[in-house]
């Protein structure tokens, strides 16, 4: 737990771009809330790695959000089954049923449907909070902490600096 | 703009990707090939309760098809034996159907299916199964051949014969005192004789006066209306006798009848007959026909998921929760439906030690409702080792798993047989040494229950019968039996899957019943005999004295009929002389 907020921390106080932290932020509610061996999570592993969203955000983001995921999973069920069994979509299904491709992403499995809904709902709402929530750490709680005097003493020392240097803190991503 | 797409391209990352899934792929194309053995045996040694082994698993990708060699089901009841052994078994699937998670095979080829084949080491795969005790035939039981003593019958038995005589004499005597009585009560030979001489007087007067003969008129009629009524009191005695002595005939009948009544009775209790061997091939084949016929219904009951599933696909929406439990599968309508494993047709070669034996099962799939059709299946072979031809068809119709009808027909030509034991009692050991056999089985299962016929005709047969004993019995049938170089067997099966019932019949049933019914025929005659002499010896004098009571009570008869002859002959004398004075 403490090495996980320590990780978290890292990122935050990094000098990667908000957006970038956001994005993979974002990649990881889709990647924690579907099976891994799925497409849509198979694709969000190459944009994670394609485009420059913060890799450890991201891996930190799915460890958390596949914990939610276990959580959730019985609402997740209750969406899908609600938006599979719904009349007035079932002509849609039936033709997603019909297609080879579409069955493979098991689309008609609730908790898979439930989760994935979940998560293309959340993913632009989680975005713009995370981004908004890292520039407002920056501007005040870290720039905060950088003026106590404690820290700024503890910068001075050397063993600040061996430390900067052993676990590459403040190294972009 | 290009230098901006660039720059938020991570190049790295893309490498890395490529070359992650490449690596997965290439992984997956080297193990694929382990993993579908060891998917095989594993599901297999589930479904069957025995280990599965597989050789070997060769897939191929272009186009999609695999390979699977050497194939042993364990005997989940015998350990060290397989069910089945399949050297080679291959199919090509179809690819689109497969991301549709459907198994479809259009043509599977199963070479070299051996039956009962030893194992190098045991494919048990829970704690063994306790070994089932064979099932002890309960072999060839003799009839009892010692006669019963007839004294101690007959003191065991009472003779109804002995109270039924009784009570018919007791009958005799109170009707002999009733009639005694009565006759007692009639006009006797003094009354009569009082009329005769009035008649007498009156015709004797000699009074020729108009007024003396007026008054012999008158007299006469007065005499005549007495005798009426006296022979009026004795037609009735007469006619009330005559039903009564009609009555106690009857009784006296019955109880000269009684005593053969106890001499059947007492004769069918403890004699024996030659019907009681009519169902003597039952005892001889039921058992072995009755093993066969649990194997078969066993088998048949092994094939029962393969050839039906519940709750199979129909057109409307259903939820199916799939076997881990994580949510639940929404099934919609499909518009061209196929079941979910489907194998069109399978060629199958059977491998005998001689000739050849092969076949083809088509549709088989366990979603018939969703297919249409039925599973059939055809099996034919010539020149066998142990058999001249053989052919096997039949159909499993589950279209309407409601309505379920399946059908299995067998024919089989000269099969040679070589030492099949019959019976193992000690009493009667009875083995087939050799014949020659056609065999015919047809069969339906149905959901009210199963119905079917095996019929066996044996030629060239040589029995071999009998053991150390010295029963008469043995001795007779064991001789009848060796005799027989040809006979037939028939079985009809009727009931259900759970409890099957089996009668079995055959013409050996008259060869034995020939052999031992003489036999028999004659014991029961000496039993019969002495049974009668002793029964008649305790019912011989009662019978007598019932008849002298008949005899006596025939007596009274005869002078009712005396008293009416009198009486009628006065009274056509009175009455002349009151119409005719003169």
């Amino acid at each position: 737990m403490i090495t996980s907020i320590a990780k978290l921390l890292k990122v935050l106080n990094s000098e990667s771009e908000p957006g970038q932290i956001s994005l993979a932020f974002g990649f990881s509610l889709v990647a924690g809330f579907l099976p891994f061996f799925s497409l849509p999570s198979l694709l969000v592993w190459l944009l994670v790695l394609v485009l420059r969203a913060n890799i450890s955000a991201f891996l930190l983001g799915a460890a958390f959000f596949s914990l939610v995921a276990f959580a959730l999973d019985p609402l997740f069920h209750i969406v899908g089954l609600s938006l599979l069994t719904a009349g007035a979509l079932e002509g849609l299904w039936t033709a997603l049923y019909n297609s080879a491709f579409w069955r493979i992403q098991k689309f008609n499995n609730t908790v898979v449907m439930g989760s994935f809904i979940s998560a293309l709902v959340l993913i632009l709402p989680l975005y713009f909070l995370s981004n908004l929530l890292i520039r407002r750490y920056r501007d005040h709680v870290l720039a905060w902490v950088r003026k106590l005097k404690i820290v700024q003493s503890l910068k001075a020392t050397s063993f600040y600096n061996i430390y900067q240097k052993v676990s590459g803190w403040g190294a972009a991503s | 703009m290009g230098g901006r797409v660039m720059k938020m391209i991570r190049w790295q990352g893309l490498i890395a990707f490529i070359v992650v899934v490449g690596a997965v792929a290439l992984f997956w194309l080297v193990i694929v090939d382990s993993a579908v053995k060891g998917l095989i045996e594993k599901a297999g040694t589930a479904v069957v309760g025995a280990k599965v082994d597989l050789g070997n698993a060769d897939v191929t990708f272009m186009p999609l098809g695999v390979t699977l060699t050497r194939l042993q089901v364990t005997d989940k009841d015998e350990p060290m034996t397989n069910v089945v052994e399949v050297s080679r078994i291959a199919f090509s699937l179809d690819n689109v159907n497969l991301f549709r998670r459907k198994v479809i095979i259009d043509e599977m080829a199963a070479e070299g299916i051996r039956f009962n084949t030893p194992r190098a080491t045991s494919g048990a795969v829970a704690k063994a199964p306790k070994p089932q005790p064979k099932e002890e035939q309960p072999g060839f039981k003799l009839p009892a051949v010692d006669l019963p003593d007839v004294k101690t019958v007959l003191a065991n038995e009472k003779l109804e014969s002995l109270d039924r005589i009784e009570a018919a004499r007791a009958e005799m005597t109170s009707a002999k005192t009733r009639w005694d009585q009565r006759l007692a009560e009639l006009p006797d030979s003094t009354r009569i004789k009082s009329y005769r001489d009035r008649l007498k007087d009156l015709k004797g007067s000699g009074k020729l006066s108009v007024k003396a003969l007026a008054g012999q008129a008158k007299e006469a009629a007065a005499l005549a209306k007495e005798v009426e009524a006296d022979l009026q009191q004795v037609k009735k005695a007469k006619s009330d006798f005559s039903a009564d002595l009609s009555g106690l005939r009857k009784s006296v009948d019955e109880a000269a009848r009684s005593p053969m009544a106890d001499l059947r009775r007492i004769r069918d209790r403890y004699g024996f007959s030659a019907e009681g061997l009519s169902n003597m091939t039952n005892l001889l084949f039921g058992a072995s026909i009755r093993q066969w016929v649990d194997r078969g219904l066993n088998w048949y009951g092994k094939l029962q998921p393969m050839l039906a599933r519940s709750g199979g696909q129909t057109g409307a929406v259903k939820t199916v929760k799939p076997l881990r439990g994580a949510g639940m599968n929404v099934r919609f309508p499909e518009r061209n439906p196929l079941p979910d494993f489907l194998i069109r047709k399978i060629a199958v070669s059977l491998q005998p030690t001689a000739g050849s034996f092969t076949g083809t099962v088509v549709n088989m799939t366990p979603d018939q409702n969703v297919l249409g059709k039925p599973t059939t299946f055809a099996f034919s072979g010539e020149n066998l080792e142990h058999a001249r031809s053989a052919v096997m068809d039949g159909e499993f119709n589950h279209v309407a798993p409601a309505q379920f009808s399946d059908r299995f027909g067998m024919n089989m030509q000269d099969i040679k047989i070589d030492r099949v034991i019959l019976s193992r009692s000690e009493e009667m050991p009875v083995t087939l040494e050799q014949g020659l056999v056609n065999l015919t089985l047809t069969g339906t299962s149905r959901r009210e229950g199963i119905s079917g016929r095996f019929t066996a005709t044996v030629r060239d047969a040589r029995i071999a019968a009998g053991g150390t004993s010295t029963n008469a019995f043995a001795t007779s049938i064991s001789s009848a039996l060796t005799k027989v170089n040809a006979f037939s067997l028939t079985a009809d099966i009727s009931g259900t899957l759970e409890k099957p019932a089996v009668r079995i019949s055959s013409d050996l049933d008259r060869v034995l019943k020939d052999a031992v019914g003489g036999l028999v025929r004659e014991k029961a005659a000496k039993f019969e005999m002495e049974l009668n002499a002793a029964i008649e010896e305790r019912t011989g004098g009662a019978l007598k004295g019932l008849q002298g009571d008949v005899a006596g009570l025939d007596g009274v008869g005869g002078k009712l009929s005396a008293r009416q002859d009198e009486l009628e002959a006065i009274l056509k004398d009175a009455a002349g002389k009151a119409k005719n004075p003169f």
